[in-house]
């Protein structure tokens, strides 16, 4: 506080900031603020009386930095990365808008799988460990991580669930996002690979409208194949946006209901995995 | 809203900064953001209005520099033979051009395959304060 005119705002009263009266019949002797040029502030004066108001001329000062924002998120991504490529296991982020069908692909993945490779899920919601639950179900070890507010899984949610998961030796961790093509998109969460899900009934413009998204996906899987013949999606379009956005991008089209397309997704999983040991 | 998470660790990051060189109040917070990062200008002014209260930037002003894409694009790069010893490799004076938005055509070539030399930018850059 400020033993001259009992100002709180601040503790310090900075020399270099011009001197000044009051003028408010308050007999205090002029000294000066360190606030910033027009900041407003209260004197509480003896007599009780608060006085409000702000002063001019004080100079700020600028700090020149270069840090970026996403920084501490990607430190902690990379060291993920790290610790599971050591670990030898193949990690993939798999991201879709709500509805899209990741729980039902990775249940009947999980199922084809059969337990031939160490898998494990980390399930990203908002609520709920119904995701977590339908995973447990095929008897694989499963984290459900409610992310309350937040609209999508970062790198530090992600750190925290492989620490009560086992480790998966020339495994495979499905990280299923949380279902939205917006937010996840600036997360890394230190995967191996980025896995963009849509399906059949969202039709052609998804990557256009969420470039995002897109533009650093390595696997596009179109899902619901069984639907196509009822929707009438340009399949072709769709693939053709995506590569607009994201040159060269491999895609699947599959049915987790019918298991069409499934032994090509399957086909990748092993190859990208052996990849990874490589 | 991933806005209101970034709002967040850039009030941290403001609070760790203003307390290194020493400053007791922020007044304004300089971000570099790339007109191609993945992040709403105007949903990320209002979250930090939202997350400054309380912090050290409590009445700070978020002024926003936009950083304007710029892309190389890698089929004009092989055409031209950088990257290559032929003989022949041109240089030219400006191999990048200018971008607004993701899935544009290189307006040299028409490819899809440029890559982004600025403009993905989120940046902190500055503090002001006393």
């Amino acid at each position: 506080m400020c033993a001259t005119c009992g100002c709180g705002a601040l503790d310090a009263h900075d020399p270099s900031g011009p001197a000044h009266d009051h003028g408010h019949d308050a007999e205090l002797p002029a000294h000066a603020h360190p606030l910033a040029e027009g900041a407003e502030h209260e004197h509480h004066l003896a007599d009780g009386t608060i006085l409000r108001h702000r002063h001019d001329g004080v100079a700020s000062r600028l700090v020149r930095l270069e840090h970026d924002l996403l920084a501490r998120n990607d430190e902690v991504a990379d060291a993920n990365r790290a610790r599971l490529r050591a670990g030898g296991t193949l990690t993939l982020n798999l991201m879709s808008s709500p509805g899209a069908g990741k729980t039902s692909l990775l249940v009947r993945t999980l199922e084809a799988l059969g337990g031939t490779v160490p898998v494990a899920v980390v399930e990203g919601d908002q609520e709920t460990s119904l995701d977590a639950d339908r995973i447990r179900a095929t008897g694989t070890p499963a984290v459900q991580v409610n992310t309350g507010k937040a609209c999508h899984l970062d790198a530090n949610m992600v750190a925290r669930a492989l620490s009560s998961l086992p480790p998966l030796p020339s495994g495979i961790l499905f990280v299923e996002n949380v279902g939205n093509l917006v937010c996840p998109a600036a997360f890394d969460l230190g995967e191996s690979c980025r896995v963009v899900i849509v399906s059949v009934t969202e039709g052609e413009d998804k990557p256009l409208k969420y470039p995002h998204m897109f533009a650093r996906a390595d696997l596009l899987l179109v899902t619901k194949a069984d639907l196509l013949p009822h929707v009438g999606l340009d399949l072709p379009l769709l693939l053709e946006r995506a590569r607009q956005i994201r040159p060269g991008l491999e895609t699947l089209l599959l049915s987790s209901r019918t298991g069409e397309g499934l032994d090509a997704w399957l086909a990748w999983l092993e190859r990208t995995r052996k990849a990874l040991l490589a | 809203m991933h806005e209101l998470s970034l709002a967040a660790d850039l009030l941290e990051l403001t609070e760790r900064h203003a307390q290194a060189s020493g400053l007791v109040q922020v007044l304004r917070v300089h971000l570099a953001l790339g007109a191609l990062a993945p992040v709403d200008e105007e949903a990320l002014t209002f979250a930090f209005e939202v997350a400054r209260r309380g912090t050290v930037a409590e009445s700070a002003e978020l002024h926003i520099e936009r950083v304007a894409g710029r892309a190389s694009c890698q089929s004009c790069r092989e055409m031209r033979g950088e990257g290559t010893n032929e003989p022949g490799a041109m240089e030219a004076a400006d191999p990048t051009f200018p971008v607004d938005a993701r899935g544009v055509p290189c307006p040299t070539c028409g490819s899809f395959t440029w890559k982004l030399v600025q403009g993905d930018e989120l940046r902190l850059t500055g503090l002001e304060g006393v």
